[in-house]
């Protein structure tokens, strides 16, 4: 292997930028960021999936025309999942995805903090609604489905798992100096306080897009 | 003619006893306007919920072979009254008209009459 000088990175595109290949070949757009949580982390959001699941079956039975649920981190990690026909993991890290731009909007148009997120097909709706500070829940139902309904039952199992998913998590880490002597249950600080004009790193949203549940 | 704003004002302006109205999609269950309830009484929550009530009387008349439409619905609680009116015509379709009447001050077919004036009168 040829010797590089230390001050240079290894993998850098030094090609002019004309020659290089289409962006899609140099950056995975669109992928949301791998889960950072650690595993005892992980182990303590994983045992809020029972509770979660009964929670489900609650919305299935208020709401008929459900045809699935999942509760998602806002970094993508599934937490309980009930979606057949779907694969939960691919749905959570889309969440993620669409939640990240959803933040961006809601922030760049001065609407605050997220709260909830629909999406209607042809054939259907999903529903996205924020769960306490660190999760969404994310709801399908078919065409037939009552909005309106489905709206009042999201929003309340929302604000539950979200109880739920905040009793178990620790705060998300985001400035380690002021998240540890806060407490958790404050109202917590905008998510991005000034825009700047400079790039940012893509997908530093998903990870930290915070949500509120009370409506 | 009214748009929703002002048909939502007259029923609670002319019609003795309303409490509360709302303009419903039941198409959705989402309401279009509402105007009056407290705070204890959500119209947007009685619009999802009275969705579902005309949805299945709907279905009922369509497994009974039914052919005519629904006019209106009277729900009769122990104090209150409430007028499910659907609308016909002039785009409207998919829309119902919800009323809530406080049964002591209220004329139950004068409301029902006035709710039908106030109807005809409407577009969207």
């Amino acid at each position: 292997m040829r010797w590089r000088p230390f001050d240079r990175k290894p993998f850098e595109d030094r090609r002019p930028f004309e020659e290089r290949g289409p962006v899609k070949d140099r950056e995975p757009a669109g992928v949301p960021r791998p889960p950072q949580r650690s595993r005892a982390e992980r182990r303590n959001l994983m045992a809020a999936e029972a509770p979660i699941l009964d929670e489900f079956r609650r919305l299935r039975a208020r709401v008929p025309q459900l045809t699935g649920a999942l509760a998602a981190g806002v970094d993508g990690l599934v937490l309980a999942h009930d979606t057949p026909g779907v694969e939960p993991d691919g749905l959570a890290a889309l969440t993620a995805a669409a939640l990240g731009v959803a933040v961006r909007v809601a922030d760049a148009t001065g609407r605050g903090d997220f709260r909830e997120l629909l999406l209607r097909g042809a054939d259907g709706y999903v529903a996205t609604y924020a769960a306490g500070r660190t999760a969404v829940l994310t709801l399908l139902a078919t065409d037939g489905v009552n909005v309106g309904r489905l709206h009042l039952e999201g929003r309340r199992a929302g604000a539950r798992i979200g109880e739920l998913v905040d009793a178990k998590a620790p705060p998300v880490r985001r400035s380690p100096a002021k998240s540890q002597t806060k407490e958790p249950a404050k109202e917590p600080p905008k998510a991005m306080p000034t825009r700047t004009k400079t790039a940012r790193p893509a997908r530093t949203t998903t990870a930290d897009a915070r949500t509120t549940t009370d409506s | 003619m009214a748009n929703t704003e002002t048909t939502l004002k007259e029923c609670l302006a002319s019609i003795e006893g309303a409490t509360g109205a709302a303009l419903v999609d039941y198409t959705s269950g989402m309401a279009l306007g509402t105007l009056g309830g407290s705070k204890t009484f959500d119209l947007n929550v009685a619009a999802a919920g009275n969705t579902d009530v005309v949805r299945a009387k709907m279905r009922t008349m369509e497994h009974l072979g039914l052919k005519g439409g629904i006019e209106d619905i009277l729900i009769t609680l122990t104090d209150q009254y409430h007028l499910i009116r659907l609308i016909t015509g002039r785009g409207g379709n998919g829309l119902f008209l919800y009323l809530v009447l406080d049964s002591k001050r209220a004329n139950l077919a004068m409301a029902r009459h006035q709710l039908k004036k106030i109807e005809e009168e409407l577009e969207v």
